[in-house]
């Protein structure tokens, strides 16, 4: 596996590059935006570690740039906690995560593994239900062209059921499917997250094939 | 704090207490004054009415006395206590004394001339009900005087301390940061100044505020980076050995570098939340931004349980990057004093101006004495837990200030933390 990463601090670029190297994976970096852009438009990568402030090109052009190459590599955004959090959250929103700096190695890890595991996933997949699609790579639903916005755990929890269709999930299982490292978690959440995925479905007629099964979990009935 | 009395009642009673005084006065003296000059008169008659009537006893073949038209006089005439002569007079004057003395009314002169004693009288009833008349008449002018400058005064005063009080007022909201300097109808050049020097203040104020937090700001932001790099090179270290000992330091080390990002974290965050301005709000589906939170915190307590009753798309205007953090920072502070198995429950809700956010935890409440400092930085509870800063509620509080959100708590069998978030 290879991985770019970006980043103006020398420091710790440095102990990203030794820490992923350690981990097994190939590492090329660069502390400039344009010089890693340009080595990202050059090359093939599984993911890019990408710091937003930059000398050069910064994150957000960075990115912008790539996608208009049509280079869908996934891409962790590395932020400082100021005012370009919350665009940095709406950019996010898609297939890319953030991680506010300093991060723990271990969530670095993790997030970089999962955005790889699910770019492979995914490559570029469409499932389709009637009029209603979802596409993976996008992470966007739409029925007959009109976008519906639905959150990130609301699309994955949708894919989940759509992918699947018939087979009753429990609520354990949709948690360890969805919330992926989040294992432990003992909650409402997923019956939370189903009302408030067939709040956006209900407009278009959909909300109905997500099913209750009493004492079970939840299916998605086609038809 | 001693209970002040009011400006304005002060400068009322006071101006209203001296012109009252001074005027009685005036009115006082010149009453004693009109008394004493028509006393004088009617004394000086009185002597000369008694000197004729004595010149008439002593030589019988004088004059006559003149009486007519004195028909408020009356005068007696003793020789050896016995009558000699009397005039419209009813009841028997005593003359055992001699000299003016006043008796039922009367003006009254007594003397002895050789054998004689004259007793000489004048009725003042008139001159008294004059006085009595004047007395009342300059009363009254001093009553509707007084009236007169008490309404005069009113709106003297109303002027003077009106721009007193509006400045107060101002201040408030000032103060509460609704507005960043103060704007009055100046009805005077003192109350013109007054606000010019209040407003400099202000804008002094405001820019020493303003270099402090961005100080505390780009110092929190310069510190994260070296922050950074420290903790990714401990990281790295503590892959790379397998010497317990070492380990053990570098873990400890870790720790401490973490309590450091925690505050540099929590201070940007309050520091922003300070800076932020309303304009730059947007109208949020706030149930997603705090399921988010309610997420990140699920992570760091998988053992607690969760009840969450957050209705779909309750929107509010909101920067939903700091919202975010004041539910982290409430949810995460519910789980840390929770007990064990018992669940942490968050709410959201609306009602007709509000968005109401709930936590609440089974847990032990809050002292009374504590409840109004938690919110105040790197205040620690007697029961806090050894992991806190003392800075996560002041994050809140920051945050809640922001967006005008009202924070409320209370121990209703559970710790429950309200915020009410205007829409």
């Amino acid at each position: 596996m290879r991985i770019l990463v970006v980043e103006d601090n020398e420091d710790l670029l440095r102990s990203i590059v030794r820490f992923l190297k350690k981990e097994g994976f190939t590492v090329d970096e660069s502390t400039d935006g344009d010089e890693g852009l340009d080595l990202a438009l050059d090359n093939h990568y599984d993911c890019i570690v990408l710091d937003i402030m930059l000398p050069g090109v910064d994150g957000f052009e960075f990115v912008q740039t790539l996608r208009e190459s049509q280079i869908e590599t996934p891409v962790l955004m590395l932020t400082a906690l100021d005012a370009v959090d919350d665009k940095v959250k709406g950019l996010s929103s898609g297939a890319d995560d953030y991680l506010t700096k300093p991060f723990d190695f271990r969530e670095l890890l993790a997030r970089i593994k999962s955005l790889i595991r699910r770019h492979n996933l995914t490559k570029g997949e469409e499932i389709v239900f009637k009029d209603l699609k979802l596409n993976s790579r996008s992470r966007q639903a739409t029925v007959r062209d009109e976008l519906i916005r639905l959150s990130k755990k609301e699309f994955d929890l949708l894919e989940t059921l759509l992918r699947n269709p018939g087979i009753t999930f429990s609520r354990d299982e949709l948690i360890e499917r969805v919330w992926e490292n989040e294992k432990e978690i003992r909650s409402n959440v997923v019956d939370v997250y189903v009302l408030y995925l067939r709040n956006k479905l209900k407009p278009y007629g959909y909300d109905k094939y997500i099913e209750t099964v009493p004492g079970l979990g939840y299916r998605f009935h086609k038809g | 704090m001693i209970k002040m009395k009011s400006l304005r009642q002060a400068i009322q009673r006071y101006y209203l207490s001296i012109f009252i005084l001074s005027m009685c006065a005036m009115a006082v003296t010149f009453l004693i004054t009109v008394e004493r000059l028509t006393m004088k008169q009617i004394d000086q008659e009185l002597l000369s009415f008694t000197n004729d009537l004595v010149h008439f006893l002593e030589n019988p073949s004088g004059e006559l006395v003149a009486i007519f038209g004195k028909k408020d006089y009356s005068f007696q005439v003793f020789e050896k206590d016995k009558t000699l002569a009397s005039f419209n007079i009813k009841e028997q004057i005593p003359v055992d004394h001699t000299g003016f003395t006043f008796i039922n009314y009367k003006r009254v002169y007594a003397t002895r001339a050789g054998t004689y004693k004259v007793t000489v009288a004048k009725d003042i009833k008139d001159h008294l009900v004059t006085m009595a008349i004047l007395a009342t008449v300059l009363a009254t002018v001093i009553v509707a005087l007084t009236f007169i400058v008490h309404r005069f005064g009113l709106k003297l005063t109303e002027r003077m301390i009106k721009p007193i009080e509006e400045i107060g007022k101002q201040m408030d909201d000032v103060s509460k940061g609704y507005a960043k300097h103060i704007e009055i109808e100046p009805t005077s050049q003192e109350a013109e100044r007054l606000q010019l020097q209040i407003n400099d203040a202000i804008k002094r104020l405001h820019s020493t505020m303003e270099e402090l937090r961005e100080f505390a700001s780009s110092l929190s932001h310069q510190l994260r980076n070296p922050l950074a790099s420290v903790k990714a090179q401990i990281e790295v270290m503590l892959k790379e050995t397998d010497d317990e000992e070492l380990r053990n330091e570098l873990t400890t080390m870790l720790k401490n570098i973490n309590t450091m990002v925690q505050i540099t974290s929590s201070l940007l965050l309050i520091a922003r939340a300070q800076h932020q301005r309303e304009e730059t709000f947007q109208e949020e589906d706030i149930s997603v931004t705090l399921l988010e939170s309610v997420e990140q915190v699920m992570q760091r307590f998988p053992k607690i349980d969760f009840i969450l009753d957050v209705p779909a798309q309750i929107k509010a205007r909101c920067v939903p990057g700091l919202l975010s953090h004041a539910f982290i920072n409430l949810i995460e502070n519910a789980c840390k004093y929770s007990q064990e198995d018992k669940p942490v429950k968050v709410s959201l809700s609306k009602s007709k101006n509000f968005v109401v956010f709930v936590v609440s935890n089974h847990g032990e409440p809050i002292a009374d004495e504590e409840k109004e400092k938690i919110f105040e930085r790197f205040y620690r509870s007697r029961n806090a837990k050894a992991d806190g800063l003392g800075l996560g509620l002041a994050v809140v509080k920051a945050i809640a200030d922001l967006h005008r959100a009202k924070i409320e708590y209370e121990y209703n069998g559970k710790n429950t933390f309200y915020m009410y978030i205007p829409t």
